[in-house]
């Protein structure tokens, strides 16, 4: 059976792409199982990708070329295995994420196949894409402060969802910062994810990571069903 | 060494097996399995850490296995009521009306096969424990190897003992409020009865890790013990003895003991005036218990990490492993919340309970990646964070895990 293997940096992450892409895998002709690997944030990759991860190391780019040369190794003796690797882009700009992870990826993995979506910043980017399915979580979230929001900008994007979200509550929250708001990020998650619909998600970044995903689950089923 | 036991109708439990069971030796065995094969079936080890939700049944587990060691001593109510502040009753399944049933797999040294002990325990018209039967037998060797016998056993019927392999002798089965074999093993000379009484006498549950106690030096009084009893209530005692039985052991005992305790160097001042947190004084034991020169056969512990700092944790699991390493026959049986700790065992070291789908515990190496993430470093912390150890959790069983 065709499997999705999810690597993400924290478990907010995992709750949010469980929504997303709960739909997408029932959605699919045949059925497909899926498992989400939450990691304890991003980390860094190591300069040498052949090394051994360092000791307790938690971090999905910690852990990335230890885990290709694993997954790699799965591919080989079952080859209706893809790899989703999400991140947020945070500070930088998604293109030279995409271009390094792109290189370790072709440097590791022959058989594996993968996707890399990376968001604008961060996740919370595609919650903010999706208006309907915030509305239908948030009924009274601040429409004002939504429609000023520019889509996939860097601007302080879970700032500005609690802000919608929460009105003057957010202040506070904002001033404790992230990570010791991790677990509200994990609550958001959970009460948008069974409104979110990827087809009218508007968020450029996910909108491309989405056609990338739709696409190798079509390659991968269809060089399944080819003798 | 403990391979593995197998519980029926004990507290939460409805029927677990974890590690080496009777059943998957014979029938390994008699599907032809060489001796090397039969050794190489997935067992527990010289550390094995139980890791799994909130009443999966970890402590059951625990308290089972200190059960065994509590009826090498007592009778059943008394150990019964040791064990559970609501005695049988507390021990028994809830609503059950099929016996608890406790089984263990042993391996001793110098004998080839492996010794299987079994008690069947029913509750009498007033709810107290009465021993329907006890079974000691040896198992089989394999292909080309001795058959299996049974050495003791006690049925409804009554009792009898096959020392060595040469005919029954018919036993009293007495009031069966007891085990024989503590009685047997005392009687007898050498052989197996006597072997496996020394053996289940030696395991030692850290009652001083439970939850709510505090051990103090209330109980103290003159005189040196050998031995840290299992409240750890006797700790002055157990230095006394040091100090005058083997001071040169006790120098480097504490040489260690300060290197890593947080309390360091003044730590003979501090628990002396009494200044000891309960997790220091509870770490303190912990330690006292890995040093001695002559260890217990098997120690059991629930959380040892609670309340301590995580360093502390991290000199723990040295500690653990150190203790593993250096003595071949005595084995720990843990279980751990903690990811920092779980860092420090294989995925061959451990096992993980889940009731979600009966009863189940499986060794981590066998489940779909972990063994291959461990190989390329990475820990079993992150694995276990990622959710690979809770794969087949969610597969119920006879369906394909998640990502096979």
């Amino acid at each position: 059976m065709p499997h999705l293997e999810v690597l993400i940096e924290d478990r907010s992450g995992a709750q949010l792409l469980e929504g997303l892409l709960g739909p997408v895998i029932t959605a699919r002709p045949r059925p497909w199982t899926m498992a989400l690997r939450p990691h304890r944030g991003i980390g860094r990759l190591p300069r040498d990708w052949r090394q051994k991860p360092a000791p307790l190391a938690a971090g999905l780019l910690d852990l990335l070329p230890a885990k290709l040369r694993v997954y790699e190794r799965q591919a080989q003796k079952q080859p209706d295995f893809l790899l989703l690797i999400v991140l947020d882009a945070d500070r930088e700009p998604p293109e030279e994420r995409l271009r390094e992870l792109q290189s370790l990826i072709t440097y590791s993995t022959r058989r594996l196949g993968s996707v890399i979506a990376i968001a604008v910043e961060e996740m919370e980017a595609w919650i903010l894409g999706d208006r309907e399915a915030l509305l239908s979580a948030w009924p009274h979230a601040d429409r004002s402060l939504l429609a000023a929001y520019e889509q996939d900008s860097i601007c302080g994007t879970w700032e500005l969802l609690a802000r919608a979200i929460l009105g003057r509550q957010a202040e506070r929250l904002i001033q404790i910062g992230y990570p010791a708001v991790g677990t509200m990020k994990g609550e958001w998650a959970a009460a948008v994810a069974p409104y979110l619909r990827p087809e009218r998600n508007r968020s450029p970044s996910f909108r491309r990571f989405y056609r990338l995903l739709l696409k190798r689950m079509e390659e991968l089923e269809m060089s399944l069903s080819s003798p | 060494m403990l391979l593995g036991i197998r519980l029926e109708n004990f507290q939460i439990l409805e029927r677990l097996e974890l590690g080496l069971t009777r059943e998957a030796w014979e029938k390994a065995a008699a599907d032809g399995a060489t001796p090397a094969q039969l050794r190489s079936l997935p067992h527990l080890q010289e550390i094995t850490v139980l890791i799994g939700r909130n009443a999966s049944g970890k402590s059951s587990v625990l308290r089972a296995l200190g059960l065994f060691s509590a009826l090498m001593r007592h009778d059943l109510p008394y150990a019964a009521n040791a064990a559970d502040p609501d005695g049988f009753t507390g021990l028994l399944r809830h609503g059950s009306r099929e016996p608890l049933l406790m089984e263990v797999l042993l391996s001793l040294p110098d004998i080839a096969a492996p010794v299987c002990y079994r008690l069947v325990i029913r509750a009498d018209s007033e709810g107290r424990p009465r021993l329907e039967s006890e079974v000691l037998s040896l198992l089989a060797g394999g292909a080309g190897q001795n058959p299996g016998r049974t050495v003791l056993e006690l049925t409804e019927d009554g009792a009898f003992l096959d020392l060595s392999g040469s005919g029954r002798r018919s036993l009293e089965p007495g009031d069966r409020k007891r085990a024989l074999l503590p009685l047997v093993g005392r009687l007898t000379g050498e052989g197996l009865p006597r072997r496996l009484l020394a053996e289940l006498s030696s395991w030692f549950s850290c009652r001083f890790l439970e939850e709510l106690s505090t051990t103090t030096q209330m109980h103290q009084r003159q005189g040196a013990h050998h031995r840290l009893n299992e409240e750890a209530t006797n700790i002055p005692n157990v230095i006394a003895w040091y100090e005058r039985r083997n001071p040169a052991a006790w120098r480097r005992i504490r040489e260690r003991i300060a290197a890593v305790h947080p309390a360091g160097r003044r730590l003979r001042e501090n628990w002396l005036s009494g200044t000891l947190s309960a997790a220091e004084e509870r770490f303190l034991a912990l330690l006292l218990l890995l040093a001695d020169p002559e260890p217990r056969r098997l120690l059991l512990m629930e959380n040892p990490d609670n309340g301590l700092y995580h360093d502390s944790v991290t000199r723990l699991g040295d500690e653990l492993r150190r203790y593993g390493l250096r003595h071949e026959h005595s084995q720990i049986v843990m279980s751990t919340h903690n990811p920092v700790l779980l860092e420090n065992f294989a995925p061959q070291e451990v096992w993980v309970l889940s009731r979600e789908a009966g009863d189940r515990a499986l060794q981590a190496a066998t489940l779909p990646l972990v063994a291959d993430l461990y190989k390329e470093g990475i820990g079993m912390a992150a694995i276990w964070y990622g959710g690979h150890l809770e794969d087949f959790i969610t597969a119920a069983p006879g369906e394909p895990d998640a990502t096979s």
